[in-house]
């Protein structure tokens, strides 16, 4: 049981936790949807460490993940913008470009090879979807504390993940031969100190999110 | 390439790639801070803008009180002192005489109530604003004039294009009241020259009197006195600038330029 507990799957139960206790009453539909979310990204991980350990290959699950993370990150971003303008429409075409790449992966190298092209272009796409809303954000009038902002942490969380991990996306084939100690490759240590950044700034910004839903029922 | 070597690259890589984003963070809090220091200057400015609004709301009541004290006292009162008097002198037996007195009386009745009526209008200070600036300034000079003292000429040229601002136009009459006042007081002048521009985006109002003037360059600041000042405070309040010409014994003129509307 211990031996799943890794810093990766530990960073993310507790996000999952933090999600429950601060976004289960939340009005928003998008946001309660983000529990979802970490429940898959938390049966992925164990999912993906259970079969890398009996199959030794656990590329179709990442695939699979791939697809849920595209949909709900996708869902936040439309949250995000809609406070600005209708946007809806925006998101169409990085999706279908998403989903061109992604079949095509598929298609060239099946199931059971990682999608890495479809994951590095949804990594560049969530960049310039976070500096978008900042753009948003700095052009609009009114003013908002950022340091209580749920919307800046959760984009903050994004940017430094998404836009931190190109690295690792780029050299991926070699890295996986990189060993930092005798288990862990170098990639692996990087995106679990990424996912600390990620997450932490997640569940501060649910946290925020219940201050802001409080402050609102008192008012 | 060596492992170590990728290890350093990609390390090194990632480690850039983590302070980038770090520094648009703080770009976005330093730039929302400004921007919270800003809207609170605009709050800041927007209440003193409000306040001074008041103010001139309520110097603008007062003048219009003095005016009209002195004109019950000087005008309306002497005519029905005098209306009084003619009444009183009146004897029966003397038709004729009588006739004439009645029909004297009579008249100063009816200029009394013509002065009263002038009066009345003047009390309703909202409305003389709701009839715009030009005819606010035309109603200030007519009673300038009934004093005899003065001759004044009164030009405007073109209209407001893209209507009126009743806040500034407040604010630029008071401006001309206390120019006018300040003529009154102390520049012991008989002509005065009104000229009202509108151009495209800006108001421009040009006062000169050919009274004593003064040296507008090297005024002492003990001199310089709380009207000039309100003048430049006024004017600069709704993004207008003030600029007075005056030497001695050459009069005085006053420009004001004022964005409009």
């Amino acid at each position: 049981m211990f031996s799943y507990l890794t810093p990766n799957t530990f960073i993310e139960i507790l996000c999952f936790l933090f999600a429950i206790v601060c976004l289960t009453t939340d009005k928003n539909a998008v946001w309660r949807s983000m529990i979802l979310y970490l429940l898959f990204t938390c049966i992925a991980e164990i999912a993906g460490i259970y079969f890398g350990r009996k199959t030794h290959n656990n590329n179709w699950i990442y695939n699979i993940f791939l697809v849920i993370e595209a949909c709900f990150t996708n869902l936040m971003f439309v949250s995000l913008f809609n406070k600005y303008h209708k946007s809806k429409l925006m998101v169409i075409p990085g999706l279908a470009l998403f989903a061109i790449f992604y079949v095509q992966g598929l298609m060239n190298h099946g199931f059971f090879v990682y999608n890495n092209f479809t994951y590095t272009f949804m990594s560049v796409l969530y960049v310039m979807y976070s500096l978008y809303y900042y753009y948003l954000l700095i052009t609009d009038d009114r003013f908002i504390n950022l340091k209580s902002s749920p919307e800046f942490w959760w984009t903050a969380g994004t940017l430094f993940f998404y836009f931190a991990n190109t690295v690792c996306n780029l050299f991926d084939e070699k890295l996986e031969e990189v060993m930092v100690t005798s288990t862990r490759n170098l990639s692996y240590v990087i995106f679990a100190g990424l996912n600390i950044i990620l997450y932490t700034c997640w569940s501060y910004s649910f946290i925020c999110r219940k201050w802001q839903t409080k402050m609102l029922k008192i008012s | 390439m060596a492992d170590e070597d990728v290890k350093n690259i990609v390390i090194t890589a990632t480690a850039i790639f983590l302070i980038a984003p770090a520094f648009i963070v703080a770009y976005v809090f330093v730039y929302n801070r400004r921007k919270k220091r800003h809207i609170e200057e605009k709050e800041m400015m927007k209440l003193t803008f409000d306040s001074e609004l008041i103010k001139t709301q309520l110097e603008v009541q007062e003048q219009t009180m003095q005016t009209i004290g002195a004109d019950l006292h000087d005008n309306i009162g002497q005519l029905l002192s005098l209306t009084s008097l003619t009444l009183n002198s009146i004897e029966l037996a003397n038709k004729t005489k009588a006739q004439q007195k009645i029909d004297a009386a009579i008249d100063l009745t009816g200029r009394s109530i013509k002065e009263m009526r002038l009066l009345g209008k003047l009390l309703q200070g909202d409305q003389l604003m709701a009839l715009g600036l030009p005819e606010a300034i035309r109603h200030e000079i007519n009673w300038m004039q009934k004093s005899g003292h003065f001759e004044i000429s009164y030009t405007i040229t073109g209209e407001a294009q893209e209507g009126n601002n009743p806040d500034k136009d407040l604010i630029l009459f008071r401006i001309i009241q206390e120019i006018l006042n300040n003529i009154i007081k102390h520049a012991a002048a008989t002509d005065i020259n009104i000229e009202m521009e509108y151009l495209s985006e800006q108001v421009k109002l040009e006062i000169t009197d050919n009274g004593i003037g003064f040296d507008a360059d090297n005024l002492p600041v003990q001199q310089r006195g709380m009207g000039l000042q309100n003048i430049q405070k006024r004017a600069g309040i709704i993004g207008g600038e003030v600029t007075i010409k005056s030497k001695p014994g050459e009069g005085t003129k006053i420009t004001i330029c004022i964005p409009y509307p």
